[in-house]
């Protein structure tokens, strides 16, 4: 007898976990499948020896801060309490530019991070504060978008978001250079671009302006136990409220028949009877494998696939260290160390996969959370943004090889402008790729607008180990 | 404010959605495709791979390396000197799988698209050790799961002067990383200590002389025999430190990082004896062969399987495993490893007592709060209730 649902859903990363959630809330028969036999995507964790590892999650934004407003992750998971311990990050990030001779430490809160660029750069104050009550205006623009959906106003938005809209088409720099901010403040201000992996003169700035306020007006924060615990916390949620949920369950075929959903086939040749399908599989494997028969694809949604590009693919290298973070003199949570903040350069830089003028955002997770490792030892992690087509000439015969290389050029920036010696520290060690979305945001402006306006929760398609 | 001028600001941003929707429109309908990074993915890491026997060499009279190539002529994947694959066969009417180290080196998979598997005779794995020799011929498929594992030389962490331990059947990684990894960089040395029980156990005694002779000083084979005849005039008895500072030399034997491969015991008895060293626990790489069965009180317990949505009731003995106890029953759940290390049996306990030791389940934080455990290293102590994800490779076995 074919099983019968309600509603399918594809993958179980945090966008599935989410979906399936508010479908189950709802009371439709709810069935969540997942390939692999873990859920979360990337908000998963993984052991070698003794560290458990946090895969990709650096902060949920958005979450603390006496602001009236919740940040759309903070209402998302107090809504569904979930079953869930976080953990408040201690400073926003400390950003090292080796060739710039800068070293500072920035905080959350808008006020204080414009003091402590006002202290750094004497007379910035002015254009700095106009510039971050610009991004709060954009993301209580979108904030109004997003909740008025079809209803909207455009008088309302023209009043209430008058720079919103003289904004909206311009680029993250143009909009920098119109308010005047110096450019040794912009080096201060712009580390979070390596997150959206656009340079700053192509970055459409309305999707600068509301990451860079989700960001900063309100503390972020870990859960205590990695991703996992978040993903494990939703499957726990979704089995109480009646769900079904499947793990080793690849779906290979969406079965379409006069524009409608009929069914999902498993690879393992299980037929699911469904007339909706919400896949958390990325919108190019839909429908370049599943949707079946191909002439049922719409072509349209094929246009909407093939406009966008492929954003950032990260490289993650992972050190267990056998040192506590005292004793290595890992003093921060967050770092971000490049030569210099060039964004263009930097961007450019990002299609050689073996660049050493590169930008990286390293985390040690202790400083955070001190007992995520055992007593006498810590976790880092160092981040890197690359262009997909970058490991595209990589085949499997170096392919071990070139992660070596991007290891011994990431952990070399890192003693050098921390001042710390990691190497022979090393007890467990790993790189993992994270293959891109291809709906990150846009390098045209033009196509930016689709982005999610709170990015700082993401699902990512599958490790590469 | 303006970024340009009042108006300008203002009909560019008019022209935002209609430029967004001409670019949306110009773009191509063509289906689109999946991306290169997908495709190299999927050779690193495919979800099932198709084997054949090509070619059984006989070791000794109780241990054969099997050549296993790909039996749909597909490339397979390449690993690391150390790595094993979760090969699945039916013996018996049961979807039977274990973990076997590849005996071949990486550099074979490249060059002639096979892995070599070897096994012993009713070692650990005595059910399927028996299923590979009586039924295992040039032609048999097998189904392996990709390479895993993570007892391999690392240069980022490790010592570039090895000193391998082996207890009988866990030669068989080192028989892959000594050629590999000597051959990779100048700077590798290795020295091999290979416990066995007898003279005749020794498998590959040849090939390492000769890789020996071949390497110079860099590589050192020293087997160990338990209880030789009159006539072996190696080295007897067990891996001592003493023994192992007399062949290498004390200075040698502090820089060193150990890699140590074989059945429970041998790791008990080398943590004791690599105890006066204090070496880092990072110098000190282990694979466990065998996790000792668990309390054996000859208690029977009710163990219910539910994967998606089906019931089946089962025997559960005590000393077993729950995975053991699963397979018997014919039910073919997920497993690789078998030691708690790789977490693809990972299952949530409905309901019921486990025993198992805390050292050695790899469960991740969460899945301890949230009722997860990983049945390769659980024991029954009450009936238990359990959800076991499908096994995927069920379908690819039987199509």
């Amino acid at each position: 007898m074919m099983k019968k649902y309600d509603a399918v859903i594809i993958g179980a990363g945090l966008g599935g976990l989410t979906a399936a959630y508010e479908l189950c809330r709802s009371g439709k028969k709810t069935l969540l499948l997942e390939q692999h036999n873990l859920p979360g995507g990337f908000a998963t964790s993984f052991i070698r020896g003794r560290f458990e590892f946090e895969p990709s999650l650096h902060e949920l934004p958005g979450m603390r801060g006496a602001d009236e407003a919740p940040g759309v992750i903070r209402y998302l998971l107090e809504d569904a309490e979930l079953d869930l311990r976080l953990v408040t990050l201690p400073e926003a990030y400390r950003i090292i530019l080796t060739e710039r001779g800068v070293d500072a430490r920035m905080s959350f809160g808008i006020d204080k991070f414009i003091d402590i660029i006002d202290t750094l750069v004497p007379g910035s104050r002015d254009s700095v504060s106009k510039y971050m009550k610009l991004c709060r205006e954009i993301q209580d623009a979108f904030g109004y978008l997003s909740e008025k959906q079809d209803k909207i106003n455009y008088l309302t938005v023209l009043r209430k978001y008058g720079d919103f809209v003289r904004t909206g088409s311009y680029t993250a720099e143009e909009v920098a250079d119109a308010l005047a901010v110096p450019q040794k403040a912009r080096e201060l201000i712009y580390p979070y671009w390596c997150y959206l992996g656009v340079p700053m003169d192509r970055l459409s700035f309305s999707i600068w302006g509301t990451m860079l306020n989700s960001y900063l007006s309100k503390e972020a924060v870990i859960p205590s136990m990695r991703s996992h615990e978040i993903a494990s916390a939703f499957i726990d949620k979704i089995e109480k409220l009646g769900g079904d949920i499947w793990f080793n369950a690849k779906v290979e075929k969406i079965n379409v028949a006069d524009g409608k959903i009929n069914s999902v086939v498993l690879a393992d040749g299980e037929v699911i009877a469904a007339s909706h399908v919400v896949s958390n599989a990325s919108p190019s494997r839909v429908f370049s494998t599943l949707v079946q028969p191909e002439s049922e694809i719409p072509p349209a949604a094929c246009r909407n696939v093939n406009a966008r590009r492929e954003g950032f693919s990260l490289a993650v290298v992972y050190l267990g260290l056998n040192k506590s973070r005292e004793e290595l003199g890992l003093t921060d949570y967050s770092y971000f160390i490049a030569p210099h903040m060039d964004t263009r350069k930097l961007y450019d830089a990002s299609y050689d996969i073996e660049a050493t003028e590169l930008m990286q955002a390293a985390v040690c997770l202790n400083s955070a959370i001190p007992n995520c490792s055992p007593p006498g030892t810590c976790i880092l992690t160092m981040t890197i943004g690359q262009q997909t087509s970058a490991w595209e000439d990589v085949g499997p015969e170096n392919y071990f090889q070139k992660k070596q290389i991007l290891a011994d050029t990431l952990i070399a920036q890192f003693e050098a402008a921390v001042g710390c010696s990691l190497r022979e520290h090393i007890e467990e060690f790993e790189v993992l790729l994270r293959r891109p979305l291809p709906d990150t945001p846009e390098p045209e402006t033009g196509l930016s607008t689709v982005m999610n306006p709170n990015p700082g929760i993401q699902s990512f398609r599958g490790l590469c180990r | 404010m303006k970024v340009k001028n009042g108006l300008t600001d203002l009909i560019l941003f008019g022209k935002h959605t209609r430029k967004r929707n001409s670019l949306f429109k110009s773009a191509s309908a063509e289906i689109p495709s999946d991306g290169a990074m997908n495709r190299l993915a999927s050779r690193l890491h495919p979800a099932v791979q198709r084997l054949q026997v090509d070619h059984i060499t006989e070791e000794t009279a109780d241990i054969r390396t099997f050549r296993l190539s790909a039996a749909d002529g597909a490339d397979l994947a390449p690993f690391r000197a150390g790595q094993y694959l979760s090969l699945t066969y039916e013996y018996q009417g049961l979807l039977i799988s274990r973990p076997y180290s590849i005996s071949s080196t990486p550099s074979q998979v490249f060059r002639g698209n096979y892995y070599d598997i070897t096994i012993r005779k009713a070692a650990g794995n005595a059910f399927f050790s028996e299923a590979a020799f009586s039924e295992w011929r040039e032609g048999t498929r097998v189904l392996s799961s990709a390479p895993n594992g993570a007892f391999y030389y690392e240069p980022q962490r490790d010592s570039d002067s090895l000193i391998c331990i082996a207890g009988g059947s866990g030669v068989t990684p080192f028989r892959s990383m000594i050629e590999e990894e000597l051959e990779k960089r100048e700077s590798m040395k290795i020295a091999l200590f290979y416990g066995i029980g007898a003279e005749n156990d020794e498998a590959f005694g040849e090939e390492f002389r000769s890789l020996s002779g071949r390497w110079g000083g860099r590589f050192v084979y020293i087997p160990v025999v338990q209880s030789p005849t009159e006539s072996w005039t190696g080295k007897k008895g067990f891996i001592s430190l003493d023994l192992i500072k007399e062949a290498l030399g004390v200075e040698n034997v502090q820089e060193s990082s150990f890699f140590i491969c074989g059945p429970e015991g041998l790791h008990s008895f080398m943590d004791h004896e690599l105890e006066p060293l204090q070496r880092p626990s990072k110098f000190i790489r282990r694979e466990n062969y065998g996790i000792a069965a668990g309390d054996s009180n000859g208690k029977i317990y009710k163990l219910t399987v539910m994967t998606r949505g089906a019931r089946r009731i089962i025997d559960a003995a005590a000393g077993e495993s729950l995975v053991t106890a699963i397979e018997r029953a014919g039910l073919a759940p997920p497993a690789w490893c078998r030691s708690g290390d790789c977490g693809w049996c990972r299952s949530r306990l409905i309901e019921g007592e486990i025993t198992t030791d805390d050292s050695l389940t790899g469960l991740r934080a969460a899945d301890s709060k949230f009722g997860w455990i990983h049945p390769c290293v659980s024991y029954p102590a009450s009936d238990i209730t359990l959800e076991v994800p499908s096994n995927p490779i069920i379908y690819s076995y039987y199509g």
